[in-house]
């Protein structure tokens, strides 16, 4: 046995050509297979991402009522018990409290249906990163009056610029409607034009008075953790800390955007089939191909004597050891390959092109630890199997004829 | 098309006292109160003109102060006993073939009144010209055959308008408003409306025709005239009510 | 003579001939594969979201595209249909008049978009009739208003409740009327649930005053990449006083997806050519390492290398034209297969994507052009390789190569 296992590591370095090329299509199968699947994966992720932190962030809290018919009325108060138990919670990052209403903004070239958002923008920034997506004036400051910031393709479509004045109309906790002027301190523009054209933004200081609401009221307080896998543990503390109020995760208040990811994640499934077929396949061609130029060789054996099951050991052994040579390689470049782009993105198309329906153009191919071994042992498994099929099929010819042929 | 509200429903004080020159905001003041009265009532008519088509409602307006307003449309005959009332900031809609009263929601309000150029936030805005602007004499010039001051009002940054600058020109004599300029904030004139046809009417000086043109749509504008008005008769609130709508007393 | 040597050579090694053919078949099946299955999910996803609402072409007046209001209306009349529908790709026409009105209970009180629509000929185009989740369909001649479900459960209402209808008609006419509930119908996108009404056409046109009359034509075509083509052909057919707006420019949100999900996707097409490219490039190695000997052995007894390089090449032409054909046997019955019968998704992922307004498939497309080109792209590929063993043969020294 240990004289086979010699024999077989020495004949590795023997027939170098062979050996590479076995070694390298293991290799590379096994790079693309996991860049593949981790750029699903990946884009699968960046798609939750973005809808978390643009529109919905990872958990939500309303009064009960508040999302029926989005009345003033409805409200969460932001009082210091509130504010406690939030902070306590497991890892959360940061809270945003909001005041809704829904109404119309009005200029001289025409009106249009929006959501007005009165928000406290420091908070705001800290749980959505609305600042960052400010493209032109500047992201309101607490204190400032009047000042509204508004989508970019809401600005285009109504002809606005900076310090344009707008007129917002909707109702007050009364059912009676209300009004007030502002000028555009800034246009924001996220990834999702869709959104952009539906929210503008208000200080909720404002924005408070003219509902008819506490200063310390607000209809919607949006919550982000550390991290989408903490959503469970903080689902479950903070509904037993505010049973008065509703909390619902981002799965509960957009099922379409968990159809879409889930949809989307599916027929990627199929594609990454598709791909470990293809290299599956691969692999059992370059054996069976390498197996077949062996069979001179093979016969040799035989003629001199080797008995039957010892070659076929050699040849088993044979691939074993390439298989383990290219697989940490394969891998290691895998691995690094993702590690790379997870952190600085491949950028695909260009901008322009992109930003709606909540796509950023720079996509970060990740993949968690099972699918690696999933890969590895399905490579694994496909070089030894289809190394033995045509070593069988070599080991049943006639030495004499291998030799003379 | 927004337009000055206020200025549907003008009248004219006589106030023959002369007073010594008066600042701005005094001069809106006095014409303000003159075409407004405590309350009022009269007949009108409202002529939309389009470039295709042109449309007439036959209506009777009641008004008490800028909070209550009540209209009933006269004709046509499709039209005929719709009646409009504005409570503070509420608006309600009663149509006869539909027996029922609606209030209008926001979304509505930027949606044009009756098939016209004015909107129903027209209808609702209480955006006094006295209060809610600033006011700066600019000059002097004549208007069909009358002097008028030429003044300037800005609105303050919490008034819920869309215009940015309105210019007025005020009969220096018997403070009619003859002539209003809106723009935007690029200083584009958006909007004029001039008045015309004075005449007594409910003893006052008044102008009894109205027009408003938009600057950006050729072929489109609204007259008003009125027909008859009366002022200052009691009228209580509860006048101004829903269950008033279905028939309103003349 | 070259040809026939080349034949003896593949022949009289049938197994190495075989696996190098494997080669090339496997990159083409599965390239094939790829491209069906991303181009039949693509234009499906397109299908769906143009079945929400829009569908693939709408015919309007001018200037209705800017500004969608009663201003901007189309006169019905025979010879516009017949003129629309005179382009052989287009399916169905169907005219539709659409305004904001306030919708009414008394208490409640909605401002909704109202579609006046052809109740029978809607069931094709935005497969109404599939998404009614109360009541029955209405007949084109029935009196009544089907109401999404969002917009129902927002002014509480139900099936066989009246509802009032109040807006501006035609030429500022007053339109007002009541009606009652005979359908309620799903959307998945909140947009349209929380917003629509539909009434059957003429009904619409009396509420509006505006007799013969239609804001769009909404028009379904065989193939969704023409739109654009189709549009201007029935443009032409059009006066001027026309517009026709194929899907691209009313629903630009999608063309942006489309195009994300292309880039992501010729990305994995081109590392699965890399893959395979490999193990046809992976063969023709071994290959060339197993036949040095014969190979030599050619040269020492008198060919030139110019003629080893051509039979070579006449193997290599053979093997990769055998691949691909047999590649393209037998990838097409696989992709015609699975495009009759693709993978559904059952159970709560399928009422998922279903209440969504998606598919719950997964699909392939049979577009012909996939085929050609992907054995064509293999084809060129794998000749291309073939430049590897002719560099072998110009670079090899005969005797070295004997003595083994």
């Amino acid at each position: 046995m240990r004289v086979l296992i010699k024999i077989a590591w020495r004949n590795i370095w023997r027939n170098s050509v062979r050996s590479l090329v076995i070694a390298t299509s293991i290799v590379l199968g096994l790079w693309i297979g996991t860049f593949v699947s981790a750029l699903y994966y990946g884009m699968g992720e960046d798609r939750v991402n973005i809808a978390i932190q643009n529109e919905l962030s990872h958990i939500q809290i309303h009064h009960p009522k508040f999302k029926e018919d989005y009345k003033a009325q409805y409200t969460v108060t932001v009082d210091d018990a509130l504010k406690a138990k939030l902070h306590n919670t497991a890892n959360m990052r940061s809270w945003s409290p909001r005041s809704i209403a829904q109404g119309m903004l009005a200029t001289t070239s025409g009106s249009t249906g929006i959501q007005i958002n009165g928000i406290v923008p420091e908070a705001e920034d800290s749980t959505t990163h609305l600042a960052a997506k400010i493209t032109g004036g500047q992201y309101p400051v607490e204190g400032k009056a009047n000042q509204i910031i508004i989508g970019r393709k809401l600005a285009t479509r109504l002809k606005l610029k900076l310090k344009s004045k707008v007129v917002l109309t909707f109702l007050d906790k009364d059912d009676n409607i209300a009004s007030g002027a502002f000028r555009v301190a800034g246009i924001f523009e996220s990834n999702n034009s869709g959104w952009d054209n539906a929210n503008v933004f208000i200080n909720k200081a404002e924005l408070n008075p003219l509902l008819g609401i506490d200063s310390n009221a607000a209809n919607e307080i949006a919550i982000l953790l550390n991290s989408n896998r903490n959503i469970d543990t903080a689902m479950v503390s903070l509904t037993r800390a505010f049973p008065q109020y509703k909390v619902e995760s981002w799965m509960d208040i957009s099922p379409e955007t968990s159809a879409m990811i889930s949809l989307m994640s599916q027929v990627s499934v199929v594609f990454v089939i598709i791909i470990l077929l293809a290299l599956s396949f691969g692999i059992v061609n370059t054996m069976l191909m390498a197996v077949l130029e062996r069979t001179r060789e093979i016969g040799m054996l035989l003629a001199l004597g080797m008995n039957r099951a010892k070659v076929f050991g050699l040849i088993v052994f044979e691939t074993f050891f390439l298989v383990m040579l290219g697989c940490p390689l394969g891998m290691l470049i895998g691995w690094a390959t993702i590690q790379y782009l997870s952190v600085h993105g491949i950028t695909l198309a260009s901008k322009s092109t992109m930003a709606s329906y909540g796509y950023s153009s720079v996509f970060h191919p990740d993949l968690p630890f099972n699918s690696y071994l999933q890969i590895i042992v399905l490579v694994i498994i496909t070089a030894l199997l289809s190394s033995i099929f045509p070593a069988v099929k070599a080991l049943k010819l006639n030495p004499a004829e291998t030799i003379k042929s | 098309m927004k337009n000055n509200k206020i200025l549907l429903f003008p009248a004219l004080l006589l106030i023959i006292t002369i007073l010594p020159a008066q600042d701005a905001k005094e001069i809106v003041r006095l014409s303000d109160a003159h075409s407004r009265g405590k309350s009022m009532k009269g007949e009108m008519v409202l002529k939309v003109v389009r470039p295709d088509y042109t449309r007439e409602l036959d209506m009777y307006m009641w008004s008490k102060s800028t909070e209550y307003s009540l209209v009933e449309v006269l004709a046509p005959a499709k039209d005929k006993g719709t009646t409009y009332l504005k409570r503070k900031r509420e608006v309600w809609d009663w149509v006869p073939t539909l027996e029922r009263t609606i209030k209008l929601p926001p979304s509505m309000m930027s949606q044009s009144w009756m098939g016209t150029d004015f909107t129903n936030d027209d209808m609702v805005k209480e955006v006094s010209i006295v209060d809610d602007y600033d006011q700066t004499i600019m000059g002097e010039e004549t208007i069909g055959g009358r002097i008028c001051y030429k003044i300037q009002l800005i609105p303050k940054p919490t008034a819920a308008v869309v215009w940015s600058k309105l210019i007025m020109w005020i009969d220096k004599k018997d403070y009619l408003q003859l002539k209003t300029e809106s723009y935007d904030d690029d200083g584009n004139l958006v909007n004029i409306l001039t008045c015309s046809d004075i005449k007594m009417m409910g003893g006052r000086l008044l102008p009894t025709t109205i027009e408003v043109v938009p600057t950006d749509k050729p072929g489109h504008k609204t007259i008003i005239f009125y027909k008859s008005r009366e002022y200052d008769m009691p009228m209580s609130d509860d006048f101004f009510s829903t269950q008033n709508m279905k028939n309103p007393k003349q | 003579m070259l040809f026939k040597l080349a034949w003896r050579n593949l022949w009289r090694n049938k197994y190495r001939t075989m696996i190098t053919v494997a080669s090339v078949f496997f990159a083409v099946v599965f390239s094939v594969l790829m491209t069906a299955l991303q181009k039949g999910a693509m234009d499906n996803l397109v299908k769906d979201v143009v079945s929400f609402y829009s569908s693939y072409i709408q015919v309007h007046a001018k200037g209705y595209f800017d500004e969608q209001t009663l201003d901007h209306v189309l006169d019905l009349n025979d010879s516009l249909f017949k003129n629309i529908r005179a382009d052989k790709n287009v399916i169905q026409a169907s005219p539709r008049i659409e305004t904001f009105v306030l919708a009414s209970t008394g208490q409640n009180t909605q401002g909704c978009m109202m579609t006046g629509i052809v109740p029978s000929q809607e069931s094709g185009l935005i497969q109404l009739g599939k998404k009614v989740t109360g009541g029955t369909y209405m007949a084109d001649t029935a009196r009544g208003v089907m109401i999404a479900e969002g917009l129902a459960h927002k002014l509480n209402v139900k099936l066989n409740d009246t509802l009032i209808l109040l807006g501006q008609g035609y030429q500022g006419a007053t339109a007002a009327d009541r009606y009652i509930i005979k359908t309620i119908v799903t959307f998945g996108s909140p947009q349209l649930n929380d917003r629509i009404l539909f009434m059957p056409l003429k009904q619409a046109q009396d509420f509006l005053s505006a007799e013969n009359k239609a804001t769009s034509i909404v028009v379904s075509i065989n193939n969704l990449e023409s739109a654009d083509n189709v549009s201007k052909q029935i443009a032409q057919r059009l006066s001027s006083g026309f517009e026709v707006i194929p899907w691209q420019q009313m629903i630009p949100d999608i063309v942006e997806t489309v195009k994300s999900k292309e880039s992501s996707e010729i990305v994995i097409t081109l590392l699965l050519y890399l893959l395979v490219s490999f193990g046809m490039f992976a063969t023709l190695l071994m290959m060339m390492a197993e036949r040095r000997f014969e190979l030599g052995m050619l040269m020492a007894i008198g060919m030139k290398k110019r003629q080893l390089a051509f039979m070579v090449m006449l193997e290599s032409v053979f093997v990769s034209l055998v691949g691909c054909a047999l590649g393209l046997a037998a990838s097409i019955p696989m992709v015609f297969f699975w495009a009759a019968h693709p993978i559904r998704f059952t159970g709560a992922l399928k009422n998922m994507y279903e209440k969504m307004g998606f598919e719950a498939v997964i699909p392939m497309s049979t577009d012909p052009a996939i085929f050609y080109r992907q054995a064509i792209i293999i084809g060129i590929v794998s000749l291309m390789l073939s430049a590897y063993p002719l560099y072998k043969i110009y670079s090899m020294n005969a005797l070295k190569a004997m003595r083994k």
